[in-house]
């Protein structure tokens, strides 16, 4: 793992660990009335989605998210890949199938945002 | 490098010979997990651009035992990984390491090894804590659901 690649899986695991917690904590019975099942209805949820706050931090979580994996399991493949073509075909196919995924969760988001 | 020797993905659990081999080892298992994971959560919480109807058929086929512990497990896999990923960052980026001195015979033990394992201790606590809350809220899940 090259050093920039090595910093960002750093930066983006410290971020998510703050933005894992925030989403965990939506659904605990410790910090919400009802917890799981109030934060879970339709009600909440598009309460959520119709908001530019919650919207960015969705944004943000999920480019996270998928970065941090992204690189993860690039990592991974590449102890066990050693050959250079080897190395550009998993690149561009964990690319592919990563910035699919991106796209799809980014619907909800964008089907909403702000209202 | 020869193939001879190497164990492959085999070679992350045989030989566990320390607590730093475990902590690597579990990394990678939840890591692994948790993207999996993540892939399944995104085409569930995608659902909600179907519409409402889809969207709490979707919650009510997920609202039984069986995935609440599933997502028990995931919630303590991504405690464990986060708090052992924090450990990563200040341990390979050195913030953790003392000022390097000269190597003076008779060499004392090198007191990186105690700063570590402060940090590693720290991490636990904090992530047992963090499971705690988790496993309370499984328990209320639970039941709710048997109501």
């Amino acid at each position: 793992m090259n050093g920039r690649i090595r910093l960002g899986i750093y930066f983006s695991g410290a971020l998510l660990a703050v933005l894992v917690l925030i989403h965990l904590s939506l659904f605990s019975y410790w910090f919400v009335e009802g917890g799981y099942y109030t934060n879970m209805s339709w009600e909440a949820v598009s309460e959520r989605m119709n908001s530019l706050l919650w919207d960015a931090f969705y944004l943000v979580f999920l480019t996270t998210v998928m970065a941090h994996s992204y690189i993860g399991i690039r990592n991974i493949l590449f102890e066990y890949i050693t050959s250079d073509g080897g190395r550009r075909l998993v690149t561009y196919a964990l690319a592919l199938i990563w910035i699919s995924a991106y796209i799809y969760g980014l619907i909800p988001i964008i089907a909403s945002a702000g209202g | 490098m020869s193939r001879k020797g190497r164990k492959g993905i085999l070679g992350w659990i045989i030989p566990i010979t320390n607590m730093e081999r475990l902590l690597y080892s579990l990394h990678r298992i939840t890591g692994i997990g948790l993207t999996l994971y993540l892939f399944i959560h995104i085409y569930e919480t995608s659902m909600r651009a179907l519409g409402r109807e889809t969207w709490i058929s979707t919650s009510e086929f997920l609202d039984n035992p069986v995935f609440h512990i599933g997502l028990l497990l995931v919630v303590l896999a991504a405690i464990f990984h986060g708090a052992n990923g924090i450990r990563l960052i200040l341990q390979e980026l050195g913030l953790i390491a003392p000022k390097p001195t000269q190597p003076v015979y008779p060499y004392r033990k090198y007191h990186r090894e105690r700063r570590v394992y402060i940090v590693t201790i720290t991490m636990l606590i904090l992530g047992i804590g963090v499971a705690i809350f988790a496993l309370r809220d499984f328990l209320i899940l639970l039941e709710v659901l048997g109501k």
